[in-house]
């Protein structure tokens, strides 16, 4: 891994030239404090004003006067590395810095580049003006003369010439300053980007039911808890005038983050308006059944998606029913979605099982209705599997059982419950975060009158 | 707490030639894109019969529905009539593909050997 390159003392008169590879005498292994090596016979090389001239031209010794340049140039070396090898590696002990004469070195960590040094680019010097270790890796993209500065040069210089050292610190703060107002930009940049996914959240909160319809008789409550600040769960609860039902809806698209977040408003937009407007979802004239509504709406929830987005192997579990407040009678297609029960004090009495396989990945899907009856005092309960495989500390998942043997337990009314099922999640979970999306809702039909 | 994901190829000339994907470790958000460019990979070189064999699936999450779904359908747009088939899930893993109708979707074998005389 390590370069060959020849390196050669710039002490000597100004006339004498060092020489470039190729030399055999001077094809040494190159490593930091090396010895050096007698090399005058070829033309081609670096004169001592030439070294000068360059050390003069840097920032960092510019303002030490003449004396202190002419005394770093006697003590400079030439470093020659041909294309493709390494000057060193990220993490080596370095005792020199390093100005390049002409070719170009890649700054880089491992195969992530950094930037690229030409002609005139000083690198190196932290290492070689304290302890620390190199911060990346240099090497050489084509091929590379290099002024190498070893840190006893620099120290005995500075030491005798004044100017010298403050030309030094003074370079360094305008380093030090630079790498400040990169690293205020970047402070600036990261809040705009959190700023935008704020953004993003508040439109996101639009994509939920803002109220949640009041029926005589019913609760109705849903919460969602993003993993992150944007989420790919989904609920919502409307009235569908047409058939004079509520529509009660759960959903969970498979991923995290923004993208699952821009399939979640897809889905979400696609079922509330295939189901309150018909007409512009291929419904026909006149009046349609429940389960009709149900099977139109999937089906073309499904159908848009996947012929529009053909290519993204996106899917999304959804449970989709439609309540008769009236009767407790509901109505529903449940598309690969984590089931969910109907229940009351005595335990859970019935599990909504997937009627259907997912929607958004295979075209021309017809998913079965089922029907179902919540009985005053019972409750429906659904959620995502972000509440079931939340972990504790000891990497233990919450689990359906914990989960409908809290919902059982029962509350007063839909909301109260929520609140206390994410709080017993919390108590469970500890100080491990949150990893999925939790989403949970609830519909309680409170008990008759005559009943209680 | 996670096991990498491993994938060993093996081909088996029955009825037809099958190409076998012996699944192993975590297949999550993070591993399952391996999977589809692996096989990705071996039906670009012509696998027209894949068989996953998902009996040492540590970790199913529904990105890894994801990347089966993307193999069926580098598959489906050969034109070639190539199939996909699943066998061996743990009950963890038939769980899983039963609630999200992936049992619907695809065809499921019990076994290696089942699904193979079934090509």
């Amino acid at each position: 891994m390590l370069a060959k390159a020849a390196i050669a003392p710039l002490g000597w008169s100004a006339s004498d030239r060092l020489p470039l590879l190729p030399s055999h005498l001077n094809m040494v292994n190159r490593c930091e404090g090396l010895e050096l090596l007698p090399a005058r016979s070829s033309s081609r090389g670096l004169s001592t004003d030439e070294a000068s001239e360059i050390l003069k031209r840097s920032d960092f010794f510019a303002a030490s006067g003449g004396p202190a340049i002419n005394q770093l140039a006697s003590l400079a070396e030439l470093v020659n590395l041909p294309s493709g090898d390494r000057l060193f590696d990220k993490g080596d002990i370095g005792t020199a810095m390093y100005f390049v004469v002409h070719g170009e070195m890649r700054l880089h960590n491992g195969e992530v580049v950094i930037g690229r040094l030409g002609p005139g680019s000083v690198f190196g010097e932290v290492a070689a003006l304290s302890q620390e270790r190199r911060s990346a890796s240099v090497t050489a993209v084509s091929d590379t003369l290099l002024l190498k500065l070893e840190q006893d040069a620099i120290y005995s210089t500075i030491a005798a010439q004044p100017a010298a050292a403050r030309s030094l610190i003074e370079a360094l703060c305008a380093r030090e300053r630079e790498i400040i107002d990169e690293k205020f930009d970047r402070i600036i940049e990261a809040r705009v980007l959190e700023r935008e996914l704020e953004i993003g959240q508040s439109i996101q909160k639009n994509f939920l039911p803002e109220t949640i319809p009041v029926i005589d008789g019913w609760t109705l409550d849903g919460l969602l808890r993003p993993a992150r600040k944007v989420a790919g769960d989904f609920f919502d609860f409307f009235f569908v005038p047409d058939v004079g039902r509520v529509g009660i809806v759960i959903g969970d698209v498979c991923d995290k983050g923004v993208g699952a977040a821009l399939f979640m408003s897809l889905f979400r937009s696609l079922i509330r308006s295939g189901a309150l407007h018909r007409y512009a979802a291929g419904g026909t004239v006149g009046v349609e059944d429940p389960a009709t509504l149900l099977r139109r709406t999937m089906r073309a929830t499904n159908q848009y998606v996947t012929s529009t987005h053909p290519g993204s192997s996106i899917f999304a579990t959804v449970f989709f029913g439609l309540l008769d407040p009236r009767t407790g009678e509901l109505v529903y297609i449940n598309a690969g979605h984590e089931a969910p029960v109907i229940g009351g004090p005595s335990g859970v009495r019935a599990q909504l099982s997937a009627t259907g396989p997912v929607i958004g990945l295979i075209e021309d899907l017809e998913h079965a209705v089922a029907e179902a009856t919540l009985a005053p005092g019972e409750l429906l309960f659904g959620y995502t599997d972000g509440a079931t495989d939340a972990r504790n500390e000891d990497g233990r998942q919450f689990g359906e059982e914990r989960l409908l043997e809290e919902v059982c337990r029962g509350a007063a009314d839909a909301s109260s419950l929520l609140l206390c099922l994410l709080a017993a999640l919390d108590a469970f979970s500890g100080r491990v975060e949150q990893y999925d999306d939790i989403t949970m809702i609830c519909l309680h039909r409170h008990p008759d009158r005559d009943q209680t | 707490m996670s096991n990498p994901l491993r994938i060993a190829v093996a081909e088996e000339k029955g009825n037809v030639p099958v190409t076998i994907l012996h699944i192993s470790g975590d297949l999550d958000s993070k591993t399952y894109t391996d999977l589809e460019s692996k096989a990705g990979e071996l039906i670009g070189q012509g696998a027209n019969n894949v068989l996953l064999d998902l009996g040492g699936i540590t970790f199913m999450g529904s990105a890894g529905l994801r990347a089966i779904h993307g193999i069926f359908k580098k598959l489906s747009a050969g034109g070639a009539g190539g199939k996909l088939k699943l066998a061996n899930p743990s009950d963890a893993v038939a769980r899983i593909m039963k609630t999200l109708g992936f049992d619907v979707i695809f065809e499921i074998h019990a076994t290696v050997d089942e699904a193979l005389g079934s090509f």
